[in-house]
């Protein structure tokens, strides 16, 4: 996971590079990262926010103290934090293993931040940023702020700030919100908020001047203590409040900085930027599309506007034939074609591009190559997983008016409609090329087992055969085995509590199942009646369950609401990846009610209630920002009737997921997606059973929200 | 030993690009499904990386080509029977002779064999595609306004922004009559005058250029196309 995203940055510091170039320099300072991965100076935050949409990832390490933060702009005034900490000879003073957190020599811990811009910078005015740090975690990173930051004549950037917590512990000024409650740590994971801006305040500030484009000076003052680290473990000598540093930005996605620490420390910072908003390339690349054919007009020529095409018996037969050769390399597959004299509707399979619409124009075109003079309304309706996902009307005249007007993609939008996809026109003929489909893959995957004390980095690569077959329409086989080339999972037993161990034994499988019979089904997916579908998936669903999952799902196209429920019977598979389940002897019924919501501007929120793996009830809320080019930035978090004793560490599940189109790293267009998510460790509270193609995200690309944000791309 | 160190620096380099590249098809996989064809754009993309890398290395070559090449060169392309057209982008060194393709009303569109197009109108470029960042549509002048050089015209180009939102960037423009120039175009030797358009915004500027040969066609011209790609010169090769 680490990799794909230093992949990224690789990829987006070359192309935004390239950008640079076009653009002229402005003077202004860039804001950046401190070393836990907030805006700021060097230790300390700053009244700043990064741009909207940027996703940056930094690692630093000064003295024992190592830390690695992944944080997004969430909206231009929130942002969100994750960091992982660690923090080496723990134990030089303490000696080891007195107490439970004495038990390793480095101490890991997670950390989620949230800030808030609270006002934008003036002419006059200061930025000002509100700030929780480590706010759900065992608290010992726990501090809250307020900062305001001025820049004056693009150079020089001064902040003053006043810190809680950890950043109230240096030459503390008093209470001014009374004594800071003392905590309950537990299992970890709950809201300090008793404990918000309360106790100990102290100021810090500092100072960034900007030598160059390149170079920063930064100094700053800080009001860290570092009781813990320094004071009472002497993992560093704090002999000052005062840090220095150098940072070097050559381009618009890569910082790197050097410090003097607290008078006795070297520190370093890198910092990778991206833009999650803007394929660094710009506009997708590919094939130009085939262009409009224009009709002559009817009074120049009105024997090709005759409509005796229509008694021709073959008529479809032959159009198969010539839309199929107009479309070669678009990846776009005819299923089945209806027609009038005035009318066509073709339903159609879109194995390559990201953006339904731009599958759509393509497709257009190609009608426009194919039809005779007398059909005016194309009626387009991209198909997936057999289901109709929606339809788009446009009037040919429109797409011949309109392939090289100014917002040609607006115009043409405006003309046409976006509806349910209907009943297929009365004379509809399948294509007998479409099925059945056979496809296959041979792909790279990792296992990986994240954050536990002991190892935090445990992972495991290899390859994963897949292969699907899809008889027709909707029903598909498919099947997949994965090949274990490289690991260092060990099979250890997580949580030894009482079971049964739904997700906290996962380990076990990646350590044991190879190779792995990681999925074998029969899948069928229809509409059922207008807006409303179903799916039924049966056999090896994933590495760790088998059986069936049912599914149903209300979903109007031009609705920002959706409502599912799904109903599954699943028994534990064994260890070893084969087909028995004897070895845990677990079945369980499980199953939700989902409501989807979609907020608009890209942000979308999903609820599902219902029945978990482990028998536990409970919610699970998940808010997500989807991003016009196929960018995915998530949280989310499940609270059961399973009590913080018995989930363990963390108290209850949740983390961030991130979804990169593969598009977005190759700027040509592909519906291949790069998921990944980090979540502490697997426990069995809350753990939600994994099918594959799940209803609404087969169906969302074809939501008129989703085909609007990228409408642009139908003339792509 | 200059020559001896050069030697061993490209054996270490090659060794370091192929080792790459294997790394990379291990890493991409192959198939036909949808997930496969993420892996083909991969190696799409490192191949284009690798190249960019074996580029840096690389000495120039001498650019001129000798007269009897290109003389041969033309007699081949007359041989093809159609209006040619030469389509260059300096900063993406492309370089690729077309054929009109499509026509809609006065608007044609060239291609090759190639995934690009380019579409104009009287020799205006009005739309590219296939070239990534490409220019969508755009407002763009008469041909006529252009070769007299008269006044001056409100250019919009309509672009796809990195996350495929429709953005426009407008300029206002003005002509200038440059005098006779001599262009060659593949061997031929065209007398022309020339017509400067110079186009701003408080961002960005740009002056595309046109030659008009006698016969008053369109000859040769550089045209702005985007940010990112820069000028696109066009060359009418065959009439």
């Amino acid at each position: 996971m680490i990799h794909t995203i230093k992949l990224i940055a690789a990829w987006g510091s070359a192309a935004v590079a390239c950008l640079l170039l076009a653009v002229p320099t402005q003077a202004e300072m860039r804001p950046s990262l401190n070393l836990s991965g907030q805006v700021g100076m060097i230790d300390m935050p700053s009244g700043e926010q990064l741009p909207d949409a940027f996703l940056t990832v930094n690692h630093s390490q000064f003295g024992p103290i190592t830390r690695n933060a992944l944080r997004f702009q969430i909206t231009p005034r929130l942002s969100g934090t994750f960091r992982y900490i660690g923090i080496h000879e723990w134990n030089s003073k303490t000696g080891c293993c007195k107490e439970a957190v004495d038990k390793y020599s480095i101490y890991y811990d997670r950390n989620f931040d949230l800030s808030y811009q609270l006002m934008l910078e003036g002419r006059y005015l200061p930025a000002v940023t509100i700030g929780l740090q480590d706010f759900v975690g065992t608290g010992l990173s726990s501090a809250e702020y307020i900062a305001a930051t001025k820049n004056f004549a693009g150079r020089l950037k001064v902040t003053a700030g006043l810190g809680f917590g950890r950043l109230g512990s240096y030459n503390p000024i008093g209470q001014p919100f009374g004594p800071r409650a003392r905590i309950n740590i537990g299992q970890g994971g709950n809201f300090n908020t008793k404990q918000w801006f309360h106790g100990n305040a102290a100021l810090f500030g500092g100072v960034e001047y900007q030598l160059s484009d390149k170079l920063t000076l930064k100094a700053e003052y800080s009001s860290d203590a570092y009781t813990e680290e320094a004071a009472k473990r002497g993992t560093f000598r704090r002999k000052s409040p005062l840090n220095f540093g150098i940072e070097y930005q050559p381009n618009q996605s890569v910082r790197i900085g050097g410090y003097y620490m607290y008078g006795s420390e070297v520190g370093l910072n890198l910092t990778f930027f991206l833009d999650a908003d803007k394929r660094p390339g710009g506009g997708i690349g590919g094939p130009a599309p085939e262009p409009v054919k224009v009709r002559p007009s009817r009074q120049a020529d009105p024997a090709t506007w005759s409509t005796g095409w229509t008694e021709v018996a073959e008529a479809q037969d032959i159009l198969f034939g010539t839309l199929k050769n107009n479309l070669a390399g678009t990846g776009i597959i005819v299923e089945s074609l209806g027609f009038t004299a005035t009318k066509v509707q073709v339903r159609f399979r879109n194995t390559k591009y990201d953006a339904a619409a731009q599958a759509v124009g393509r497709m257009a075109r190609a009608l426009s190559q194919a039809m005779p003079a007398s059909v005016e309304m194309f009626e387009l309706v991209p198909v997936d997983h057999g289901i109709p996902g929606s339809k788009v009307m446009i009037r040919r005249s429109d797409l011949e008016n309109f392939e090289f007007a100014p917002e040609a993609g607006t115009a043409l939008r405006v003309r046409s409609d976006l509806v349910e996809a209907g009943d297929p026109l009365p004379n509809t003929k399948r294509n007998p090329a479409a099925y059945p489909r056979f496809s296959w893959s041979v792909l790279p995957f990792s296992h990986s087992l994240l954050f536990s004390p002991s190892n935090p980095i445990q992972i495991g690569i290899g390859l994963r055969f897949s292969a699907q077959y899809e008889i027709s329409p909707g029903f598909i086989l498919s099947g997949a085995v994965t090949k274990i080339g490289w690991t260092n999972i060990k099979n250890q037993k997580i949580y030894t509590g009482p079971g049964p161990y739904v997700r906290s034994d996962a380990v076990r499988y990646y350590a044991k199942a190879d190779p792995d019979l990681e999925s074998l089904t029969a899948a069928w997916y229809t509409r059922v009646a207008p807006a409303v579908y179903g799916r039924v998936t049966v056999g090896y669903l994933e590495e760790m369950f088998a059986g069936v999952s049912t599914e149903v799902l209300w979903r109007p196209v031009n609705s920002p609401w959706a409502v599912g429920a799904e109903a599954n019977y699943v028994a534990q598979r064994n260890t070893d990846g084969g087909l028995g389940f004897n070895e845990y002897n677990y079945r369980v019924a499980t199953g939700h009610v989902s409501g989807y919501y979609d907020f608009g501007r890209g942000m979308h929120a999903q609820l599902d209630v219902g029945r978990y793996l482990r028998g536990d009830v409970g919610a699970t809320l998940s808010l997500t920002r989807e991003f016009s080019n196929g960018w995915r930035v998530g949280v989310f978090a499940t609270k059961t009737n399973l009590s913080a004793v018995d989930f363990g560490e963390g108290s209850f599940d949740k983390g961030i997921t991130v979804q990169i189109p593969v598009s977005w790293l190759t700027d040509r267009p592909t519906r291949a997606m790069r998921p990944f998510t980090i979540r502490p460790i697997g426990r069995d509270g809350g753990a939600r059973l994994f099918v594959q193609d799940r209803l609404y995200d087969v169906l969302r690309s074809y939501d008129a929200t989703r085909m609007d944000a990228q409408w642009g791309r139908i003339w792509k | 030993m200059g020559t001896d160190l050069e030697m061993k620096m490209t054996l270490r380099s090659r060794f370091a690009c192929s080792g790459l590249l294997l790394c990379c098809a291990l890493l991409v996989g192959c198939g036909n499904s949808t997930e496969a064809d993420q892996s083909k754009n991969m190696i799409a993309g490192m191949k284009v990386l690798a190249g960019g890398v074996a580029k840096f290395g690389q000495k120039r070559t001498n650019p001129n080509v000798d007269a009897a090449t290109l003389a041969s060169l033309r007699k081949i392309l007359v041989q093809v029977g159609k209006p040619i057209l030469s389509v260059t982008v300096k900063k993406t060194s492309y370089a690729n002779m077309m054929t009109p393709y499509g026509q809609n009303r006065n608007v044609q569109t060239w291609a090759s064999g190639t995934p690009e197009t380019v579409s104009l109108r009287a020799g205006i470029l009005v739309a590219t595609r296939g070239f990534g960042p490409d220019m969508m549509t755009s407002d763009a002048p008469d041909v006529l306004q252009v070769r007299d050089a008269s006044g001056g015209f409100h250019r919009i180009y309509y672009y796809l922004d990195g996350g495929d939102r429709p953005q426009s960037l407008g300029f206002d423009c003005r002509y200038e009559a440059g005098g006779p120039d001599s262009v060659t175009v593949v061997g031929l030797s065209y007398a022309t005058h020339r017509v400067t358009e110079d186009c701003a915004n408080p961002i960005y500027q740009f002056q595309n250029v046109y030659w008009f040969d006698g016969s008053g066609k369109l000859r040769q011209s550089d045209q702005f196309v985007s940010p990112e790609l820069a000028y696109m010169r066009l060359q009418r090769v065959i009439d």
